[in-house]
């Protein structure tokens, strides 16, 4: 078969990668379902956003980053955290309210941060994440790292004054910052054609003088090989791009959603086009893996979650004259 | 092993749902992401979709309200056998389900669904609002028409059919009337002005002598109705409504401030019944207001922000007593009377201007009509009397505001009984 017809993703990385890359969508997807019921049996407390559908986006947008490059995140982010490596049961005890969580059960689904694997953090604020990336991007080139940073928005954030002022500092100091945008086409029930004057987001970049991709981000490949080169852009010291990868959340926007603002229709096709069930078939056709090979994987994840949960319900709870603690950076055991 | 069916958890601060209606009966087929059940909680109404593919088996009642996390029923595949719930869960017994009162059967079948207003099997879709307002008001929600999403119907839908409903009902949109007891001689007609009502008047009846008095109240003030539409001409109109319901000869009318407006309206529409005019502080002859002072009293909720703009309405504020305002007040503690009169003001003066001008009117009256104001009105400005035609007598008060009625309640009733 002619190189050029071959996908992006199986021309530029190993077998090794491309399997890693399917396990951790797999994985995404099984935790977040986890994570689901677990919220319906009401293990969980507050509110949680699943990015069910959306796992190429956060798994391919973080192939080509190294140990030291970071992320930001937003409020739609455990495949985010999942994409850097995060441990799986410290993320369900953080759900749960236990002291192994992430932030020792104080912050719960929107507030994972996992700075030794350059995760900056999840954002409830829309749109808060960016002036985060743009700063962290200004301090690697002030230090001369070489760390890129890679910030993840929704389409929501895209109207915001941040996400304006973000693009354009990085741009007038060629930062080295990856914005990527993922449009799942709805901000809460507001949908993108309601909401943004521009057709696609990625429009915005030519205002601040960066380049701009829209690609299919339930297309692995695709998203892997748009936000690859704007890495590479950035690590080159040529400054910032935009790269939005259109998806879709197969869940509502959170637990309360009643799904009023869009058809049944609607999402039972955009769950014609998995992430992952197109991932895995790519890698069939392309002989990186068999068919058979599904079975496994399922089970690996599954085994994986199973024992995640069984560490974060044993954990133990916060102790309520400590339930103040850790709240502030710096604010230790007082 | 059959997948449980659980009642889930769908918003932050739920503790347990109540099975609204099922979407399927027991025995029947189901697939992953079927429409399975309703449940509502205390904040919406939500569909819940099949866990898995199979029969649904040992489903509780419609009406029951289950913890979250609870099993509601079980999904058993094809043949698997189903002698009893697993663990027995869906017994009426169970701890963490109360049944409630007629809208739940007891026996733990489905066969017995009530068919009151909570029966939402008939395939229609309403807010929990509307469901409660419908059962508060005892009326089946079905028969009502949903203008939310999908037909949903809405609290608004019951609110507009309830609005309906009463206007209905009433066929007579005349004001509220209290006529005293006695007296003889040409009837007093008193109208009082906006935001206030029948009993400003108490103070000047005691000065007016033996004629038999007739207070009428506006729409939405006192123990008048709220009405729709309160443009100036409708007030005007519903005024004539009731003066001519009243089948009398001839009148005395006394008006204050928009009440004023309002009888010089009638004066110029009924001539023939009208033995004289006096009006107090009337609008309609100038645009200026102080819509500031509208404003706070409208906007007030308790007495201690209605009580400093009730002191502006007068030029001696001590006569504004503690037990005066709250009086005042509780006269207005309904939201609805606030809403009512809030829409009369937009309708009325808009942006703080009288919208309504009865100068044309004053200069076709003929009756011998008076202009009383006090000079220190913070109102209305005394100086709009300066447009009356020269026949009209103008008599200002030195010392008084915008509610001589109450400030000078002698001198007021002595320059009117000279006149009768
Ligand atoms: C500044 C700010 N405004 C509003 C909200 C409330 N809010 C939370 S998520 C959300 C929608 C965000 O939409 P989008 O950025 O498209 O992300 P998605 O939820 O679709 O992943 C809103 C409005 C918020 N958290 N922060
Ligand atoms: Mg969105």
């Amino acid at each position: 078969m002619a190189s050029s017809n071959m996908p992006y993703a199986v021309r530029a990385y190993e077998r090794r990668r491309l399997a890693d890359a399917l396990r951790k969508m797999i994985l995404i997807r099984k935790f977040e379902e986890a994570a689901e019921a677990s919220y319906m049996r009401g293990l969980i407390h507050g509110t949680m956003h699943l990015s069910i559908g959306q796992e190429a986006s956060a798994v391919g947008s973080c192939m080509s980053l190294e140990e030291r490059d970071k992320i930001t995140s937003t409020h739609r982010g455990h495949g985010h955290c999942l994409a850097r490596g995060a441990d799986l049961g410290r993320m369900f005890a953080e759900f749960f309210g236990k002291e192994t969580g992430y932030c020792r059960g104080r912050g719960g689904s929107m507030h994972i941060a996992d700075v030794e694997r350059g995760n900056l953090g999840a954002n409830g604020i829309v749109g808060g994440g960016l002036p985060i990336a743009v700063g962290s991007a200004l301090s690697a080139k002030r230090l001369g790292t070489g760390a890129v940073t890679v910030c993840f928005f929704g389409d929501g954030a895209n109207n915001e004054g941040a996400f304006h002022e973000s693009l354009n500092m990085a741009a007038i100091w060629k930062l080295p910052v990856v914005f990527v945008c993922e449009n799942n086409l709805y901000g809460m029930s507001m949908s993108t054609d309601r909401s943004t004057a521009v057709g696609n987001i990625s429009e915005r970049a030519a205002a601040y003088s960066m380049p701009g991709a829209t690609v299919d981000g339930n297309d692995f490949s695709a998203v892997a090989e748009a936000v690859d080169a704007a890495v590479a852009r950035a690590r080159a010291g040529e400054g910032p791009s935009l790269v939005e990868n259109m998806t879709y959340r197969l869940r509502g926007h959170s637990r309360s959603d009643r799904n009023r603002y869009r058809t049944k229709q609607e999402i039972d096709d955009w769950a014609k086009r998995d992430p992952i069930t197109r991932l895995f078939g790519m890698l069939v056709s392309h002989g990186v893996m068999a068919e058979g090979d599904m079975a496994e994987l399922d089970g690996d994840a599954a085994r994986k979650i199973d024992d995640a949960l069984a560490f974060a319900a044993s954990s133990p709870d916060p102790k309520v004259e400590e339930a103040a603690f850790y709240v502030y950076a710096g604010s230790g055991a007082r | 092993m059959p997948v449980e069916v659980i009642m889930p958890k769908v918003d932050m601060d739920m503790a347990s749902g109540k099975i609204l209606a099922w979407h399927v009966s027991a025995g029947d087929e189901v697939s992953k992401g079927d429409p399975l059940f309703d449940i509502e909680t205390d904040k919406a109404a939500m569909e819940v979709e099949s866990p898995g593919d199979g029969i649904l088996r040992f489903p509780v009642d419609e009406g029951a309200v289950v913890q979250i996390g609870r099993p509601v029923g079980w999904i058993y595949a094809d043949g698997e056998v189903a002698s009893d719930p697993p663990g027995g869960i869906p017994s009426s017994k169970d701890e963490f389900r109360q049944s409630v009162p007629g809208e739940a059967t007891a026996d733990g079948s489905r066969n017995n669904i009530s068919s009151g207003p909570d029966n939402i099997s008939g395939k229609f879709r309403a807010s929990p609002l509307a469901r409660s307002l419908a059962r508060a008001d005892g009326f089946e929600i079905a028969t009502i028409v949903g203008t939310g999403p999908r037909g949903r119907i809405e609290a608004k839908d019951v609110r507009n059919y309830q609005a309906r409903r009463e206007s209905e009902a009433d066929t007579s949109d005349a004001l509220a009337v209290s006529e005293s007891a006695s007296g003889t001689g040409t009837p007093i007609i008193l109208l009082h002005g906006f935001a206030s009502d029948a009993k400003s008047w108490t103070r000047l009846e005691s000065n007016l002598g033996q004629r038999p008095l007739v207070r009428m109240e506006l729409p939405g003030h006192g123990r008048s109705q709220i009405l729709k539409a309160v443009g100036f001409p409708d007030l005007a109109a519903t005024v004539r409504q009731t003066f001519d319901g009243l089948n009398l000869d001839k009148a005395h009318l006394i008006g204050h401030s928009l009440g004023g407006a309002l009888l010089l309206d009638l004066a110029n529409a009924r001539p023939d019944l009208v033995a004289s005019l006096t009006l107090i502080a009337p609008a309609g002859l100038g645009p200026e207001i102080n819509g500031e002072l509208l404003a706070g009293i409208l906007r007030a909720t308790r007495s201690e922000s209605l009580g400093p703009w009730l002191k502006k309405l007068v030029a001696d504020e001590s006569l504004v007593t503690e037990s005066y305002v709250q009086a005042a007040m509780r006269d207005r503690m309904e939201q609805s009377t606030r809403a009512a009169q809030e829409a009369m003001a937009d309708a009325l003066f808009p942006d703080g201007v009288q919208a309504f001008d009865l100068r044309a009117a004053l200069a076709r009256v003929e009756v011998p009509t008076r202009i009383l104001w006090g000079k220190q009105d913070r109102m209305i400005q005394w100086n709009h009397a300066l447009r009356a035609p020269g026949r009209v007598a103008i008599h200002l008060l030195d010392g008084i505001g915008h509610m001589p009625q109450i400030e000078a309640p002698e001198e007021v009733a002595r320059i009117i009984e000279a006149n009768l």
